[in-house]
């Protein structure tokens, strides 16, 4: 139920955030336009005004609405991930570091100055990956993850490669803008080709979780209790973790670092609905998805023609949620 | 009617040697106890015996197969365990943790009636049937332990690994327990083998015995030929002294310091 519900909150939000932004565009104009494209009619053309206002349509709001929410499921999802495989509310993409690993991969690539587009994810994912392996390494004492360890790892591992990014960033000359504009986490210069490359990782990723949902509500009850009920734990966590850094790196890829969501949301799930993953799963992507859109309309239309970057609204709202996470977590102790 | 062998097996931590050498064998409608004092590696020959440890040598043959051939989901359709302390702090439901016991044997998560079916009778069996919607954060240590010797029947195994069971229990739950597994290992032919702390429990409900020290088996076989003051003085350091009961045609154990 709660799952249809969102489902539909976060097709309706689509629809009203296509209507926002510095050129009016209303509900009806918006229907016949997309009636139009998807009949191939060809009449769009004749009416100049119409024409300009598809263009805007579907070059520049759909792609930012689709580009928003995908990112908003990624990272939702490995958050959730995460949780389960750290077994810790704490966690998500960003606390541990594998956010800043993925920038690094990427801002890496830029200076390398790989012009394939490709060469971008590919770079950042494996930076993600090995970010993800030592934070989980570093974490654990006798195969028992300490939370203080988990936290501490994640931000040493996050200082060292915002480090190494400043360093990048040092030796960038004429990429430095490229590079600075792309970290700040926003949604501004979304295109179709950027989804050709996220909508795969994304699609791969979520699929991938999903055949796990068994196996993550396992985990959460401890590694012992997981293997005697028939997981291959060492396996699963290894995949698992291979599945979280592709949804973190694409969506760092493609818009930066954008922090705490893959923390708020899971969590808020997992008050409404429970901890099952089966239905965890699906509600953390759409939540994510509907997070995201909603914050970065909210932050392109609030001083408008300026845009404030998504990150900095994530992070007004997270961190004092990160906090709040933090104390009932002593408390419960 | 299956049989289990467990086949000369041993096992270390890195560099210190838990259990050395184990050797014994069980078969369906058995209860097996393995006592023995703090560390003397009673939990580690459990966790040895379905895997949950892989020993360095030895093998543990189940039916005559070789379990460390088998995959880990495999292995988890034959034992059922219940450890020592379940720490589950997220708000699943009785339910929902019973069900969890069907997941070695569903493809993926899709629950037929058939695993529906199963989960509420062992939820009858075990008198947990009104936990079904309670939450498993705000049970009591009885009733957890209750929910999760039914999430260890829901995989419908054919040998029971047992980690002091009664641990955190009252007396009265304490039979309860040991009752209901002494009849389901008569019932369904289950091997039972449960690690106890409380000797007279294991005399009461214990068809063999296996007394560890050191990690090494101390002797082994029938209750009675185990269960004599000398052994229990040597690997136990107390004074022990055997009590009849004649009514019953049983024993029991009193301890007091060693003079």
């Amino acid at each position: 139920m709660i799952l249809l519900f969102e489902g539909s909150t976060l097709l309706l939000m689509m629809a009203i955030a296509l209507t926002v932004g510095p050129v009016k565009i209303s509900f009806k104009e918006i229907y016949e336009i997309i009636w139009k494209i998807i009949f191939n009619d060809h009449h769009i053309f004749v009416n100049n005004k119409l024409f300009s206002h598809a263009v805007i349509i579907t070059q520049v709001r759909l792609p930012r609405i689709i580009l928003s929410v995908l990112v908003g499921i990624s990272l939702a999802s490995s958050g959730m991930t995460l949780q389960a495989l750290f077994r810790n509310p704490l966690a998500s993409p960003y606390i541990l570091g594998i956010s800043s690993g993925a920038a690094f991969g990427g801002a890496f690539a830029i200076l390398m100055g790989f012009k394939k587009a490709i060469f971008f994810p590919i770079f950042s994912l494996s930076f993600a990956f090995f970010t993800t392996f030592l934070v989980y390494k570093l974490s654990q004492r006798d195969k028992t993850i300490i939370v203080g360890n988990l936290l501490l790892s994640g931000v040493a591992i996050a200082a060292f490669f915002s480090a190494m990014l400043s360093f990048s960033l040092y030796l960038a000359g004429e990429k430095l803008y490229q590079i600075i504009f792309w970290l700040m986490g926003g949604f501004w210069l979304s295109n179709w080709n950027k989804l050709f490359i996220l909508f795969p990782m994304v699609i791969l990723g979520i699929t991938g979780l999903f055949f796990f949902y068994k196996e993550m509500n396992l985990l959460l009850l401890g590694d012992r209790t997981a293997m005697d009920l028939g997981v291959d734990v060492e396996r699963t966590k290894k995949i698992l973790l291979f599945l979280t850094s592709l949804l973190t790196s694409g969506a760092v890829c493609m818009s930066g670092m954008i922090g705490f969501v893959g923390l708020i949301v899971p969590h808020m799930m997992r008050l409404l609905i429970g901890p099952d993953h089966r239905y965890l799963l699906p509600a953390s992507c759409i939540g994510g998805g509907l997070l995201l859109l909603f914050v970065d309309t909210f932050a392109r239309s609030i001083i408008t023609p300026v845009e404030v970057p998504v990150g900095v609204f994530t992070a007004l709202i997270g961190a004092p949620f990160f906090l709040f996470l933090l104390k009932q977590q002593r408390n419960s102790q | 009617m299956i049989t289990l062998n467990i086949k000369g097996i041993s096992f270390s931590y890195k560099t210190i040697k838990a259990i050395e050498d184990i050797t014994f064998e069980g078969k369906g409608g058995e209860i097996i106890g393995i006592i023995g004092p703090n560390g003397s590696g009673k939990s580690t020959l459990l966790r040895c015996i379905n895997r949950n440890l892989s020993p360095q040598i030895g093998t543990v043959l189940l039916d005559g197969t070789d379990i460390s051939k088998l995959s880990r989901n495999n292995i988890a359709c034959k034992f059922g365990v219940v450890p020592q302390n379940s720490i589950i702090n997220l708000p699943f439901s009785g339910m929902e943790i019973v069900l969890m016991g069907r997941y070695p044997r569903i493809k993926r998560y899709e629950y037929k009636d058939e695993d529906f079916n199963i989960a509420e009778e062992v939820m009858k069996v075990t008198g947990t049937l009104e936990l079904s919607n309670k939450l498993f954060t705000e049970m009591s240590g009885g009733e957890k332990q209750r929910l999760i010797i039914a999430r260890c029947l829901a995989q419908e195994p054919e040998v029971l690994l047992l980690d002091e069971p009664t641990l955190h229990l009252d007396i009265k739950h304490q039979f309860e327990i040991m009752e209901f597994i002494h009849h389901l290992s008569r019932e369904k032919k289950l091997l039972v083998i449960v690690v106890s702390h409380d000797i007279n429990l294991a005399i009461n409900y214990c068809d063999k015995l296996i007394l560890l020290s050191d990690g090494k088996i101390f002797t082994a076989g029938n209750v009675k030929d185990v269960i004599i003051p000398e052994n229990l003085r040597k690997v136990f350091h107390v004074e022990a002294k055997l009590i009849k009961d004649i009514e019953k045609k049983s024993f029991y154990i009193v301890f007091s310091p060693l003079n």
